[in-house]
């Protein structure tokens, strides 16, 4: 058998002392790219910008309402009085849950004045005296679905914000690196090289206008999907805690 | 306040203040500060690029051995020969007119003194080169002989083709090529200006302990001569392929 050998040999000289020039350097790789590319990076960063300062609103907020909303059910299942709770209600404003008492306290406190000629509100729905009685139910249950609704609304204020952000930042940032690889290849066929030292920095400008997208896309996406899901959490604790409110209306008040 | 109806109190709920004029400053800080460390940071962002660019050479060794294998012809990129000014030649002077004088008795030849040639010029290398597909600076090397043996080196950064002739001539002498399997094995190795070999390392395994072995053993076996002095550096790092082909 007869066996052939190749060599295929590679210098490496030591000691040159030549750094090799830092082409890859971020700074720039930005100032090289297109002004369609710098144009793009601009409005990636203004929308991770916006994105972020949402992000920090809603953490801040959501964590605010987790607490204040324990508070709250604890102060609402301990009193006796509903002039008890609402006058708890300043001081745990964060969670929503006070947007919905208040609005079947105000609207019970309207039945009463409207049945009564001007007395004051129920303060209780267990005392002795001349229990008031609510004329409507009803009224009572769309007050409180109405307040849940606004606090719904104002839960997921923003958010929209964070779901475009999320969907539209690649798109944005894919637009820059097509330019971008558009003009690097007008680049290559104007030198008339194919080196891969032509062809890499031009595609390397280009992608990071995909990266700057992801950047802004992923943490939108992964809060959206996360506040999304506290705002359903918040959403059924409303429904139970109406639910719960209408049950002790109706034992009490009608 | 005492809110008495619930559109008062729906109201009152959305104008609740959510600080989101501060979260704005704090994300404006942010990225701020995240694009300063990204452009600014310790982050090497030259990872690949440090790397200074490797020229390869390839030697193919297809075919039979030719009657001198390993002998290399430089081939690419050469220096063409300048042509040697002219000289202006030498007017012979015009030989003296005979004196009227009474014939010899004796013919005597007399030899003229013939102008000595001058040295034949060595022609210097011009600065036009010949394209020869070669890249960069460097130069070629081709085997001579039958069976269409060939070798080709392509280096930038090197001065001495003759020096890499000799090396490869020497190390294809203590390598035995024959081992009955296909493989590449990539060695590193680095000459000292002494010519010694040191730091012989296999970089790519092919795969089959006996391939590497024998590349390795090719070049401890390997004597050099000193490196050449028109080199400047110290020591000269060699990656090395070989390739056992079946």
């Amino acid at each position: 058998m007869h066996t052939r050998g190749s060599l295929l040999l590679a210098l490496q000289v030591q000691g040159d002392g030549t750094p090799f020039a830092g082409s890859g350097d971020l700074i720039r790789l930005i100032a090289d790219t297109t002004p369609i590319n710098q144009a793009v990076l601009a409005v990636l960063i203004i929308f991770s910008i916006a994105s972020w300062a949402i992000i920090l609103q809603k953490l801040w907020s959501f964590r605010a309402s987790a607490r204040d909303t324990s508070r709250f059910l604890d102060v609402f299942r301990r009193s006796t009085k509903f002039s008890e709770v609402q006058a708890a209600c300043p001081s745990l404003t964060a969670t929503p849950l006070v947007g919905v008492f208040q609005a079947g306290y105000a609207e019970m406190n309207a039945q009463f004045r409207a049945a009564g000629g001007g007395n004051p509100a129920p303060s209780s729905p267990s005392t002795g005296a001349a229990r008031p009685t609510l004329k409507s139910l009803d009224g009572v249950d769309r007050a409180l679905i109405r307040a849940a609704t606004n606090e719904i609304a104002k839960l997921e204020r923003r958010m929209t914000f964070l779901a475009t952000t999320a969907s539209v930042t690649p798109f944005i940032g894919l637009f820059g690196t097509v330019v971008g690889i558009m003009i690097a290849f007008q680049r290559i066929g104007a030198t008339g090289s194919t080196n891969l030292a032509v062809v890499a920095p031009g595609i390397s400008e280009a992608l990071i206008a995909t990266a700057a997208g992801l950047f802004a896309a992923i943490p939108a996406l992964v809060f959206y999907n996360s506040f999304t899901h506290r705002v359903k959490e918040l959403s059924a604790t409303m429904d139970d805690f109406a639910l719960e409110f209408l049950n002790i209306a109706e034992r009490n008040f009608t | 306040m005492q809110l008495t109806e619930v559109t008062d109190v729906l109201a009152a709920r959305r104008q609740r203040p959510e600080k989101f004029g501060a979260m704005v400053a704090c994300s404006v800080a942010a990225h701020a500060g995240v694009i300063a460390l990204l452009l600014f940071g310790p982050f090497d962002w030259n990872l690949v690029a440090e790397e200074p660019p490797r020229t390869v050479m390839t030697i193919s060794l297809a075919g039979a051995p030719g009657p001198r294998a390993g002998g290399m012809t430089p081939m690419g990129g050469r220096a063409v020969p300048q042509p040697t000014p002219e000289k202006p030649r030498a007017v012979p002077p015009p030989p003296p007119k005979p004196k009227a004088t009474p014939a010899p008795t004796a013919p005597v030849r007399r030899r003229q003194p013939q102008p000595k040639p001058a040295p034949e010029e060595e022609p210097q290398p011009g600065v036009t080169r010949t394209e020869t597909g070669a890249r960069g600076q460097g130069f070629g090397l081709a085997t001579g002989g039958a069976g269409g043996s060939g070798v080709q080196l392509d280096v930038a950064n090197f001065c001495c083709p003759e020096y890499i002739e000799q090396m490869v001539t020497l190390i294809q002498r203590n390598w035995q090529s024959n081992q009955g399997v296909s493989g590449s094995t990539l060695m590193k190795f680095t000459i000292t200006r002494g010519g010694s070999i040191q730091g012989v390392m296999v970089e790519r395994p092919s795969g089959f302990v006996a391939l590497d072995l024998a590349a390795e053993r090719a070049l401890l076996l390997t004597r050099l001569s000193e490196l050449p002095v028109q080199f400047p550096n110290p020591t000269l790092t060699v990656h090395l392929t070989f390739e056992y082909r079946r």
